[in-house]
């Protein structure tokens, strides 16, 4: 049972999408936690560049990460279709902020391509692959690198 | 052991079901004792047992089915009235329920049937079935779970005549009779408690040896209450271990004995062990690993004959190696170097064997490390792996040398556990059968290095019969100090005859095999997690009725609330009286959440003695380790602090006291030297001062040299030339708390390799707390900690900054005020300001926050002053609010990684907004660090 279910996870992935310009990314669905408009963000001094500030959710505070600054695009000020998307991973809450959520997307895992050196002007340590879609492509985000230790050692110094 | 491979769930669902069946089963024989006529109440009993029977068969729980299969087999004569419902019959059918439960239960915590024995129960169901009369064998101790073997085991338990026939040793861990959850944490708790006083009163004993009956009356109870206690739970091991200190102990009180140096030290390896064995309870599964204590009952029994128990010469601050070097030494050691003639014989080099004596011990103590993890933390894949590679090692290295019978159990040892991993399936199924395969393997390997002449290899099961000769165990957890016998073939190793010397280095106390001396710190560690997670709070019984009463109170708020709402809806009241109603309500509220955090915050006290209580021993045996002789004098013990501060700061404070006693004293003719009393005075003191308490640690040792701290932080590289020449004397001593940082001339196996500060700092940090050294040459040295009262919520000093609301903990605030701009003057680049006579800096908070670089053209300037320590900052801010009480919320293990200094936290407001709380202590460092922008304001 647990094998077949297994099986299954592996062919279909199910992706939350969002929009920052004009790329489409996606991240596990099961990665993200809830998806909430913008409020009011605390800023952190001497935090790095890309950290919006924290926000109270529910009682917790949690950093929000604004992708756009994240990857070096232009920066947006944020309007009715901005989300954040509230990622839980290796037991840690982040807030990313976006353009817009799009949709849940199941892709078969097969149309996923290993990333090219450059997509979109963003280095490919990021992306886990990009998807193929009927009229466009999607790339998928690797979060675990985007929050990891080392990444993070490297953006403070630059 | 097929049930290890069955389908988890239909597993758990046999567990559920055969708990049902006993449930059922005990209250219906009970009642059937009372009436005995009953066929309806039988056929009641014979129904599950029959069940639990075709249950366990189908699973191929040996054990369980041929129980079960006797017992009804009993109901079935008694329902035909082949045979009589007698008390005896009862007697022997409970017990065997009995054994059944803690057979399932073992199932269910460990996967496998355990240890019970079923065996004198089955051949008592046997006799009953042959219509014998039951005999009533003596039930043992550790299987049968019945409440009056408690008592029981109590009384008789193993005096000495009856020694020879305790028990043997067993490694596996077993079961203790507990009665319901918190008794086991009840347990603990005392057990924990009679340690520390235990070791409290020895060591006053110590210092008065003679003629103090009442103490000797104290140690007296203390063990035999331990001996009681672990009687009613069924711990074997420390039952018969409190029972010989307590033996000892009587005749000391009849005056047949007189307290002595060598009896005072025995019994304190005694309470060491002790306290290993109720480290070894596992809380949450009331199973016990225990210790092997056999070599510490006879050391006892000796001392109680009066013997003088040759002791190691100075005793260890670990009771491993201590326990491990009295044996080296009382046992004349066969063989301690390969025996060269039955090298000959195998035509094998002897360095060869050493090694790989060597290997083989280190390799067993990972083995037992892993395994000892894995049960606590089944999935933990390091240690799957590390088992892995010690097994694959293990083969390697025997390969090598030949052993061709090792290497094939070793391999497929080795394949039992790569499979595990590979398949996925849970690896706690696979501990016991791993366990049984690594002692055998354990054996094996003993047997062999026992024919190379290396026979003191502790697994060796031919080893002598003498009773110190423990069988060592896979998950024993002072296991890691096996690998001493193992290294002993090394000639220099010899156990020498204990020099008297009091300083000198015992052959058996350094860490010699590194690899064996850390699973020791880790596997010590990992109990200490564990204890910690089911730490308790014993609450005063009035306080617990306030909280209630406050609860109440709260209620009925409430409802006042509702009605107020109510009547505003129908509007029957004015919305005058109804706004008066409301603050009214607002008010009581208000009062009754202050109360109740208060009474909170009350049960949460606890004092610090209880962190305290541990350090006189500490000293003593460092002061026995070292040759320095050591007062220790403590003060405010009754100070209360939140249990949670009180839980953590017993390693930091361990941490200082030993670096007190190795680099802050001096040696004695030092301090003769120096016209100082030679006996060392070290202070440990605790004490309130404002909203904290500050916890002093002070020597009256050598002090701490400004100037030699500059030269160490050049030469280790911590700070260059001009810089180490900038700081100031204050600067220069915190140097202390840099990392990699040690001024020891030498790292003694105590202290000295420049971790230990800078981690206490970063502790007292993550408390919420600071540290601070202030030091004069030639008197001493004093390190004062402070420590919030409580962690979660704190007062603060709300402030604008930039347009940002910030709270700064009022603690460190000593006062506001309001300043003209034109009244500052610039000293040393930095902004100055006389504020009634003292010169005061002061900085621009907005800046060295980075949040702004604009030029602050204001008049008048209101000003934060705080303190850290002596030392007192001036912040400028935008503008003065409120002060308020805040909860403290975490930033989050994300942007802990950055380096976000002068922040501590965040809070939250009463509107949802986030409010970030600063960190006066970082904020000062900010200040006054060099070449930060802030200064040049």
């Amino acid at each position: 049972m647990a094998e077949m279910q297994k099986r299954q996870d592996i062919d279909l992935l199910q992706l939350v999408t969002f929009s920052i310009g004009d790329e489409e990314f996606g991240v596990d669905i099961l990665k993200v936690q809830e998806i909430i408009r913008t409020m009011e963000i605390t800023k952190v001094p001497r935090a790095p560049m890309f950290v919006e500030g924290v926000i109270n959710l529910r009682g917790k505070v949690i950093p929000i990460i604004d992708l756009r600054k994240r990857f070096g695009l232009e920066t947006k000020s944020h309007d009715k279709n901005t989300r954040i998307i509230v990622i839980e991973i290796n037991n840690m809450i982040v807030g990313f902020v976006v353009d817009s959520v799009s949709e849940v997307l199941r892709i078969p895992a097969s149309t996923v391509e290993p990333p090219p050196p450059v997509v979109a002007g963003l280095e490919s340590e990021y992306i886990s692959g990009v998807g193929k879609l009927e009229d466009r492509l999607l790339i998928l985000l690797d979060l675990n690198r985007l929050l990891s230790r080392e990444e993070k050692d490297v953006l403070t110094q630059v | 052991m097929s049930q290890e491979f069955m389908d988890p769930e239909i597993f758990a669902d046999f567990i559920v079901e055969a708990k049902e069946h006993l449930e059922t089963i005990e209250p219906t024989l009970l009642e059937l004792e009372k009436t005995p006529g009953n066929l309806n109440l039988l056929n009641d009993i014979f129904r599950p047992m029959h069940s639990l029977k075709g249950a366990s068969g189908f699973l191929g729980l040996a054990k369980i089915n041929s129980l079960a299969h006797k017992a009804e087999s009993v109901l079935e004569e008694l329902r035909k009235g082949n045979m009589q419902v007698t008390s005896e019959v009862m007697d022997v059918i409970l017990a065997a329920t009995d054994a059944l439960r803690s057979m399932i239960d073992s199932l269910e915590t460990s996967g496998g049937e355990g240890e019970t024995e079923t065996g004198p129960i089955i051949s008592r169901l046997e006799a009953l079935l042959a219509g014998e009369a039951p005999s009533e064998p003596a039930m043992p101790r550790k299987s049968v779970p019945e409440p009056q073997a408690a008592p029981a085991a109590q009384a008789g338990a193993a005096p000495p005549e009856r020694a020879p026939d305790r028990p043997a040793y067993s490694p596996q861990p077993y079961k203790l009779t507990v009665l319901g959850e918190g008794h086991l944490v009840d347990f603990l708790e005392e057990a924990r408690e009679i340690i520390g006083n235990l070791n409290k009163s020895l060591l006053d004993l110590e210092a008065n040896p003679s003629g103090n009956q009442e103490l000797i009356n104290d140690i007296f109870r203390y063990f035999h209450n331990l001996k009681g206690n672990s009687g009613i739970i069924g711990f074997a091991e420390l039952n018969a271990l409190t029972h010989e200190a307590e033996t000892l102990l009587n005749r000391v009180r009849r005056g047949e004995l007189a307290a002595s140096q060598p009896m005072i030290d025995v019994l304190l390896a005694a309470v060491d062990l002790i306290d290993e064995c109720v480290g070894a309870i596992d809380g949450a599964s009331a199973e016990v690993a225990p210790p092997d204590t056999a070599p510490m009952i006879e050391r006892l029994q000796r001392t109680a004959n009066g013997e003088t128990v040759e002791m190691p010469s100075a005793p260890a601050a670990a009771p491993g190696d201590e326990l491990q070097s009295w044996e080296s030494q009382s046992e004349p050691a066969p063989a301690a170097a390969p025996d060269p003639a039955a090298l000959v014989a195998s035509g094998l080099d002897v360095e060869d064997v050493t090694i790989f004596a060597e290997t083989v011990g280190q390799q067993f103590d990972n083995i037992a490390l892993a395994l000892a993890t894995l049960k606590k933390e089944p999935d933990s894949k390091d240690y799957i792996d590390g088992l892995y590679r010690s097994l694959n090692t293990l083969e390697n290295s025997s390969g090598y040398m030949g052993f061709e019978e090792q290497k094939v159990y070793a391999s497929r040892t080795a394949g039992l556990v790569d499979q595990g991993r590979k398949s996925g399936i849970g690896f706690e199924l696979m501990l016991d059968i791993l366990d049984q395969e690594c002692s055998i393997l354990k054996d094996l390997f003993g047997k062999k290095l026992a024919e190379l002449g290396l026979g003191r290899q502790s697994g060796a099961p031919p080893a002598p019969a003498k009773a110190q000769a423990a069988p060592a165990a896979p998950v024993e957890p002072v296991a890691p100090s096996e690998p001493q016998p193992a290294a002993a073939p090394a000639p220099v190793r010899k156990p020498e005859p204990a020099p008297a010397a009091k300083a000198a280095p015992r052959p058996a106390a350094k860490p010699e095999p590194q690899a064996a001396a850390e699973p020791a710190v880790e596997s010590r560690q990992a109990t200490a997690q564990k204890s910690k997670a089911a730490s308790t709070i014993r609450v005063d019984h009035e306080k617990l009725d306030h909280l209630m009463n406050l609860i109440g109170e709260l209620i009925i708020n409430r409802n006042r609330f509702s009605m107020l709402a109510r009547s505003l809806e129908e509007g029957r009241l004015e919305v005058q009286q109804v706004a008066q109603n409301l603050v009214e309500t607002t008010y009581s509220m208000a009062r009754i959440s202050d109360d109740l955090q208060d009474t909170i915050m009350n049960v949460r006290m606890v004092p610090v003695g209880s962190v305290f209580s541990r350090f006189p021993r500490l000293v003593r045996d460092l002061s026995r380790k070292n040759g320095k002789q050591v007062e220790l004098i403590l003060e405010g013990e009754e100070t209360e602090l939140d249990k949670s501060v009180v839980e953590v700061i017993g390693d930091p404070l361990v941490h200082m006291i030993r670096n007190s006693m190795d680099h802050g004293l001096e040696t004695e003719p030092q301090r003769l030297e120096a016209g100082k009393d030679p006996l060392g005075k070290v202070w440990l003191r605790a004490y309130h001062k404002g909203n904290s308490v500050a916890i002093e640690i002070e020597d009256d040792g050598r002090g701490i040299d400004p100037a030699r701290m500059r030269q160490v932080a050049v030469k280790k590289g911590v700070l260059t030339q001009e810089q180490a020449a900038a700081l100031d004397d204050r600067q220069a001593m915190e140097l202390i708390f840099a990392p990699g940082f040690s001024s020891a001339e030498q790292v003694t196996d105590i202290s000295g390799r420049g971790v230990g500060m800078d981690v206490v700092r970063s502790n007292i940090k993550n408390l919420k707390g600071s540290v601070a050294v202030s030091s004069e040459v030639g008197k001493g040295t004093k390190i004062t900690l402070m420590l919030p009262l409580t962690l979660a919520i704190i007062d603060a000093l709300l402030v604008i900054v930039a347009g940002e609301r910030f709270a700064i903990p009022l603690d460190a605030v000593s006062e506001t005020t309001k300043i003209e701009a034109g009244s500052l003057s610039d000293v040393n680049k930095r902004k100055a300001l006389e504020l009634r006579g003292e010169v005061l800096g002061v900085v621009q908070l907005a800046e060295l926050l980075q949040l702004s670089t604009e030029a602050d053209a204001r008049p008048v300037l209101p000003i934060v002053v705080i303190h850290d320590n002596e030392r007192r900052l001036g912040l400028v801010v935008d503008r003065l609010l409120e002060r308020q009480e805040i909860v403290i919320k975490p930033l989050g293990s994300y942007l802990a990684d950055f380096d976000i200094r002068g922040v501590s936290g965040a809070t939250i407001m009463g509107d949802g907004s986030v409010v970030l709380i600063l960190d006066p202590h970082e904020v000062y460092l900010m200040a006054t660090s060099h070449g930060r922008p802030g200064l040049t304001a």
